[in-house]
């Protein structure tokens, strides 16, 4: 019986035998008196509860040799190394010519088996750098965006491309409408994140389409409007106190100032919404171009201490001062409904 | 890339015994995901058996070697985790008389103990939350106390501890392991914890 309560204490039986267990404790005390103490007695043992950690390259090791392995039976086998014990250490220089294509065709099973073997042993390495990837082609995405964007403000006073203070073209998407009106988009897919790996580019409507929808049909308006921006977050410009006029960022503004990133969180992507990064790069962070035309990867949503996806008052709404930046997703107004 | 990365979460998905059949039938990338899962459990495994990590690293790389140049022997559905196990023992047993015994840790080691002679009361001692240095030292000699008491152990019944202990093996996955009956893994389990128990309560009484 002894054996069977340390097997229970130590979850090694099977389940009928666990239950057998199970029964004699609730009709014997002096079973259960022996399993206090059996449990006592083990508990030492705990002390030394922490597992021994594997060294970080031991899976690539143990893969390389396996390869090597491997390699070395496919040589002995295939006559490869005409006969003689077969090692991967042999010099390439002390073989003939013809040795040394033999040698190199071993090189190349060790390099396809240390490949089919090892390609796929991390996934979080390739997930990270798959992350990684998708950060650098979201970039240099944001890099092709500004050309655009310093070519439309070159024909407008140095002003950048953005939402009107009302009517159909008051949402931050319009940057992308102007872009391309502009014909200063060289795709539509350039409103998506790489990172997204959305398929279908977004249908970006010239400005008298988005007018006569905003007329016509305003659910359909809506639809269009939250689609027509992608995966990015534009400037709202910022209302000046003085005159309660919405103006637009310039050029000749602070360089580090920010004019689009990726798109912040919507309030129906659950709660933390407005606190949280962008979910185009799995909320580790977002990539924000700047008007001096550097794209930064930020971790978090405030730079300098501003929420660049709040104005002052917490909302995604125009900033409340110059200095006081805003990024909207595509359907965002700048002014309060 | 990314299709790499959808097959790998794929198999992340495959149980062990599907990993194997597919490796038997030729599709080599399940290895890769096969040695990453077991990476932890077994090198956990044989650095408490072998007391040695440079050893412990070698025969968790010769044990899938052997994996690796045996498949065929592995049957399709057949449980892998004792059959795993069974290899990585056997290789362990093999690097053992290779490099010679290991060290033999002095039961002397104990008598730094300051328990009160009894062995229940070594759990008055009992890891805390208390981040004080010294409590801390006095855990790591607790911890160090008891290592050595195990590995002092015969090496079948050491074998038997760290696998029902620490590796959580059931007593039917321990005798298809070691090949031995499953009443033979009870009444060693059961030689085993006495002995421990002496070797407790003769650590406390040396100080005495």
């Amino acid at each position: 019986m002894e054996q069977d309560l340390i097997g229970y204490l130590l979850n090694l039986l099977d389940d009928d035998s666990a239950q057998n267990v199970e029964r004699e404790l609730q009709q014997s005390a002096e079973a259960r008196r022996k399993l206090t103490r059996l449990r006592r007695s083990m508990a030492p043992l705990a002390y030394d509860n922490a597992p021994p950690v594997p060294p970080s390259d031991l899976v690539f090791k143990t893969l390389r040799k396996v390869a090597e392995t491997a390699c070395r039976k496919e040589v002995s086998r295939t006559g490869l190394a005409s006969g003689r014990q077969a090692g991967p250490k042999v010099p390439l220089s002390s073989s003939p010519a013809s040795g040394k294509a033999r040698w190199r065709r071993i090189d190349v099973l060790i390099a396809a088996s240390i490949a089919l073997i090892g390609l796929l042993m991390v996934p979080p390495a390739i997930v990270l750098l798959r992350e990684s990837q998708h950060r650098v082609a979201c970039a240099n995405n944001l890099r092709e965006l500004y050309t655009g964007l310093s070519t439309w403000a070159a024909d407008h006073n140095n002003t950048l491309p953005g939402p009107e203070r009302e009517g159909p073209l008051a949402r931050a998407g319009v940057v992308m409408v102007r872009l391309h009106d502009g014909q200063l988009l060289g795709s539509p897919r350039q409103a998506n994140c790489p990172a997204n790996q959305v398929r279908n580019p977004p249908h970006i409507p010239s400005a008298r389409e988005l007018e006569r929808l905003f007329e016509c049909n305003r659910a359909s308006y809506e639809q269009l409007v939250r689609r027509m921006g992608g995966c990015y977050s534009y400037h709202l410009g910022y209302v000046r106190p003085e005159t309660n006029s919405l103006e637009r960022v310039s050029f000749e503004c602070d360089k580090l100032t920010p004019i689009l990133a990726d798109r912040p969180p919507r309030p129906e992507e659950g709660p933390g919404w407005n606190a949280r990064n962008s979910p185009n790069h799995a909320g580790r962070g977002q990539n924000v171009l700047k008007v001096g035309g550097n794209v930064q990867f930020v971790t978090s949503r405030y730079l300098d201490g501003d929420d660049i996806y709040l104005n002052r008052k917490r909302r995604c709404r125009a900033g409340e001062a110059p200095n006081d930046n805003v990024l909207g997703p595509s359907e965002t107004p700048p002014l309060s409904d | 890339m990314s299709e790499n990365l959808e097959r790998s979460e794929s198999l992340e998905l495959c149980s062990d015994e599907e990993l194997l059949t597919r490796f038997r039938q030729g599709q080599l990338d399940v290895f890769g995901p096969l040695v990453r899962r077991y990476e932890r459990e077994l090198y956990g495994y044989l650095r408490r058996y072998l007391g040695d990590d440079a050893l412990a690293e070698d025969v968790f790389q010769n044990t899938f070697v052997q994996v690796f140049q045996n498949i065929d022997k592995y049957q399709d559905g057949k449980p892998v985790r004792p059959w795993l196990y069974t290899i990585a023992t056997n290789q362990a047993i093999d690097a053992l008389r290779r490099a010679g015994r290991r060290q033999a840790v002095s039961l002397d080691q104990l008598r730094t103990t300051d328990a009160n002679g009894e062995l229940h009361s070594l759990l008055d001692l009992m890891p805390s939350a208390a981040v004080d240095p010294f409590e801390r030292l006095e855990q790591e000699e607790r911890r160090e106390r008891v290592r050595a008491s195990v590995d002092q152990l015969p090496e079948h019944l050491r074998l038997t501890v760290i696998l029902a202990y620490y590796q959580g093996m059931k007593y039917r996955e321990i005798a298809e392991v070691l090949g031995i009956p499953v009443g033979t893994v009870k009444s060693r389990l059961h030689v085993a914890l006495q002995k421990l128990q002496e070797a407790w309560r003769a650590g406390a009484a040396a100080l005495e």
